[in-house]
């Protein structure tokens, strides 16, 4: 019997997928085990759970070392793999923005050569050049982006943006969409979606189910 | 800093017991085309800009390594085989046909596959130019999967799909060009909800509306074929689903189904390709190690239009893959057994 590799977002990516999975009929014990291990096996040793960083989950299934994986369309849209992305899973919504100080809303979009701080630079790079045909400076920060406007470092971010809760309570504002619909995808390698077929079409199966049932 | 000891990025040496398994392999390979009937020839490695422009689908322009010759002119290291196959075929060789040509030869990308990290990558393969028709489809399948067997893989898949039913499906609406490459997009994706959220929001119903959204899922056996050929279907649709009906027949007949599966999903280069398309895959190995099918307008490009079909197998995974499974004998060293 062949086993599915499935690699799942370390965080609450990970425990929502886990209740789709449980829905499924698979369960994880091993899972709320507080050592976190990062490969983890289901009870009927017929699925594999890897545990990894949000933005590598597309990288680990294009290369096929996992068949499957959940990972939000953010990760997918800055990393462009090469995959089968088959399913929205509807949670982790929330949008991509361009924000920077609220004071300076009127005025930005006359600067020229704008510095842009994210940490999607390829999204950011692609949104300026396709959308409003310009090319802009990217500086690629790996956290706390809203730092980058408050100490000069950069004239506007392009971030996530759930509740705008830290945008608020940091003084900036949100000036446009980049991206509005963001949220948890299932993905699946496209070797594998032949190879296994039958096991991951019962999980997409399953999963719309759920997707269906919850948005009722 | 010197650069003397390195090698530049996305560039390999091949030491010697892979060297050995590589030109016994391409050896084996050639073998096989010389045995079906195709007649190597070798383009130069430098050509003009021109003669690969305008193939996006495939090569898109900025993945060519350019530079300029004395008179200004703007040269590519060959991205692709195909292409100076037609170049010759439409030139120097346009009094022969049908034309069976093949060859074994390094392309060159400015970026690095994502696979093995490469940007100089061995390609095999064969085009049959002059025959139009599913029996030509079927050679060229046929060939492809004795050139997997001959270089040394024993479990892998050659799936089938076709351009034209998706295109045949597109010519029953008077949808725009963008909204038509959104759903070749989703479908490409095999986004299943996204694919029938957008299928119903843009108003297609009926037998097209339930078409489209099942075009992701029609992959598997070759009785998807049995399935979809009950369908009413009209025009360009109807005449892929005969297509590859047809091609399927023919492989079947050859002792071949084993080795078939078909995904009528398959929907990308759709400018390059206009009709059957295939491509090889092994399992565990994440991406495909084969692509082809029928290309009937890229010889006009060379003032003698055409149809060919044809497929290249690329080495460097099929290496890969021999080095993680077990190098058959054949290809290794006798005195390094």
């Amino acid at each position: 019997m062949k086993v599915l590799n499935v690699a799942l977002a370390k965080g609450r990516l990970a425990d929502i997928s886990m209740e789709f999975f449980e829905k499924s009929g698979i369960h994880c014990p091993d899972f709320n085990d507080p050592k976190r291990k990062l490969i983890l096996t289901d009870e009927k040793n017929r699925l594999r759970f890897f545990l990894g960083k949000p933005s590598d989950i597309p990288t680990f299934v294009e290369y096929g070392a996992a068949d499957i994986g959940i990972a939000g369309k953010d990760t997918l849209l800055e990393e462009e793999r090469d995959l089968y992305e088959v399913l929205d899973l509807g949670f982790g919504s929330c949008k991509i923005c361009v924000a920077g100080p609220a004071e300076q809303k009127s005025t930005w979009k006359n600067k020229h050569r704008k510095k842009v701080a994210t940490k999607y630079p390829h999204i950011a790079e692609k949104y300026f050049r396709e959308e409003k045909k310009e090319r802009v400076e990217i500086i690629k920060i790996n956290g706390s982006v809203e730092l980058a406007p408050l100490t000069g470092l950069a004239d506007v971010i392009v971030d996530i943006v759930e509740s705008g809760a830290t945008l608020a309570a940091n003084g900036l504002i949100v000036y446009e969409d980049v991206i509005d619909h963001i949220s948890a995808r299932m993905v699946v390698n496209k070797v594998s979606m032949k190879t296994k077929n039958e096991m991951i079409l019962q999980l997409i199966n399953d999963f719309k189910n759920e997707v269906q049932r919850r948005n009722l | 800093m010197t650069w003397k000891i390195y090698i530049p990025d996305g560039e390999q040496d091949i030491l010697a017991e892979e060297c050995y398994m590589k030109r016994t392999m391409e050896n084996a390979m050639n073998a096989v085309f010389r045995h079906c009937g195709f007649r190597e020839i070798a383009t130069p490695s430098v050509e003009f800009f021109d003669s690969f422009s305008g193939q996006r689908d495939i090569i898109p322009e900025e993945n060519m390594i350019k530079f300029v010759d004395e008179q200004g002119r703007i040269l590519v290291l060959k991205p692709d085989l195909t292409v100076p196959c037609a170049r010759v075929a439409a030139t120097k060789l346009k009094d022969c046909r049908p034309l069976r040509l093949c060859y074994c030869q390094n392309t060159f990308r400015s970026k690095k596959d994502r696979y093995l990290d490469l940007k100089e990558i061995t390609q095999a393969g064969c085009e049959i130019i002059g025959i139009d028709g599913p029996a030509a489809d079927a050679e060229i399948i046929a060939t492809a999967i004795k050139t997997l067997k001959a270089a040394g893989l024993t479990a892998f898949t050659v799936e089938i799909g076709q351009v034209n039913y998706f295109k045949g499906l597109m010519n029953d609406t008077d949808l725009p060009f963008c909204e038509k490459d959104r759903l070749r997009h989703l479908i490409e994706k095999k986004d299943f909800l996204g694919l029938e959220k957008q299928v119903t929001a843009l108003g297609i119903d009926g037998d097209l509306k339930t078409a489209l959204i099942e075009l992701p899922a029609l992959y598997g056996g070759t009785e998807i074929l049995t399935k979809i050929s009950g369908y009413h279907l009209t025009g360009k649709a109807k005449a892929a689903v005969e297509n590859l009906v047809a091609v399927v027949d023919i492989l079947k007949k050859a002792g071949y189904e084993q080795y078939l599966a078909i995904d009528l999903g398959m929907v990308s280069a759709l400018s390059y390709y206009t009709g059957m398309i295939f491509q090889g895959f092994v399992s565990g190995y994440g991406t495909p190690i084969l692509s082809g099918g029928r290309y009937d307008h890229l010889v006009e490009k060379f003032g003698a239009p055409d149809c060919a079909t044809g497929f290249s197998v690329n080495v460097n995974f099929i290496m890969d893959i021999l080095k993680t499974n077990g190098i058959p004998e054949a290809f290794r060293e006798e005195d390094h057994r």
